[in-house]
């Protein structure tokens, strides 16, 4: 059986009991990790007991934050910052030097982008840098449907040039919900036939939403862990019997 | 054994937040839904008949043709506003007759 994850929800929560609410509501809904934004400044201890509550729930929670640089050193400096203390980075690209920074460093998971499409920067060379780095391209389907119907069929239209794009170039498509509140999650396959509106394939969108993110989580939990080297090499044993 | 020329899929549908009155107003939302995404084209194409709601519990059950089905849930699923209030529509369950959904959908809604 599929295991569904919803990476990006952007749900905000004030404390430990809403927090639990949330898992609680996507667990019911049919997902197995999820993840939500989380502030920078927050302590090892907090996010471990975060996670300790996703466990009591029954769900994988993924700790993630988002960036929205202004400029190449700003992001290089978050990056620095955060990378070894959070599963997944994502980047809100909002001019076209961070997203081309962005995509070229291997630091980052998610590129993002804004909702007006003259602001979406994942053109051919976008994704050709992508391509080479580990990030995905995140599509947050619930926001779109809040946009006023005009903005909407322009923003669905360059998403999809922008899916073909992806799919050409091998850059891995990522869909989550990106609801700002409860009421708008929706359980997993519900957001797979949202993104049958984009041309992908019902098995491509399900993938997008389960495979895709799944294993992107995998990879940075390895990379995480203390005995990892580089790619393929990990510590195995440390001490003096280890010529 | 005989196969149906139009063959229909059934959807029990869980709706949270504003709820709406009536059956009739429940249709008119997703048909709304379908007109914004797909146009007259794909909604005609749907098929969609509402076949019962209880405004009560928020629980419906609609039928739309089985080959466009994804048109229907993807409709459905878009809705976020109902008369500026936020509202959710879930597809809690589908099949082919309305008898097995009606028994299924005890355990499924709740």
């Amino acid at each position: 059986m599929r295991k569904f994850a919803d990476m990006h929800l952007a749900c905000s929560f004030r404390d430990e009991g809403e927090f639990r609410a949330l898992l609680e509501r996507a667990r019911k809904m049919g997902f197995h990790a999820i993840s939500i934004p989380l502030d920078p400044g927050l302590r090892a201890r907090e996010l471990s007991r975060l996670k300790e509550i996703a466990s009591e729930v029954g769900l994988d929670f993924a700790t993630r934050v988002d960036l929205a640089p202004e400029n190449r050193p700003e992001l290089l400096r978050a990056l620095r910052r955060l990378r070894r203390r959070f599963e997944f980075i994502g980047v809100l690209c909002q001019n076209k030097e961070v997203a081309r920074v962005a995509a070229r460093d291997r630091r980052v998971d998610f590129l993002m982008f804004p909702l007006e499409p003259k602001k979406r920067y994942f053109d051919r060379s976008e994704a050709e840098l992508a391509s080479g780095s580990n990030c995905a391209l995140e599509i947050d389907l619930m926001p779109i449907f809040k946009l006023p119907l005009e903005a909407r069929i322009r923003l669905l239209a360059k998403l999809r040039s922008e899916v073909a794009l992806a799919g050409r170039y091998g850059v891995p498509v990522v869909i989550c919900s990106g609801a700002l509140e409860p009421m708008m999650m929706r359980r997993p396959r519900e957001l797979a036939y949202l993104a049958t509106l984009l041309d992908l394939g019902f098995e491509d969108a399900l993938d997008a939403l389960s495979k895709t993110p799944l294993a992107m989580l995998e990879r940075n939990r390895a990379k995480l862990d203390p005995s990892f080297v580089a790619p393929g090499i990990r510590v195995v044993r440390r001490g003096r019997d280890c010529p | 054994m005989p196969v149906r020329e139009v063959r229909k899929r059934y959807l029990a549908l869980k709706v949270e937040g504003n709820t709406p009155g009536d059956g009739r107003e429940l249709e008119e939302i997703i048909l709304r839904a379908l007109l914004d995404l797909f146009g007259q084209d794909g909604a005609s194409r749907a098929d969609l008949k509402l076949i019962e709601y209880d405004g009560e519990k928020g629980i419906g059950i609609v039928r739309c043709s089985h080959k466009h089905m994804g048109l229907v849930r993807a409709a459905i699923a878009s809705v976020v506003e109902h008369d500026g209030k936020p509202i959710a529509i879930h597809v809690v369950d589908v099949s082919g007759t309305l008898r097995a959904l009606r028994k299924r959908l005890p355990s499924r809604a709740s």
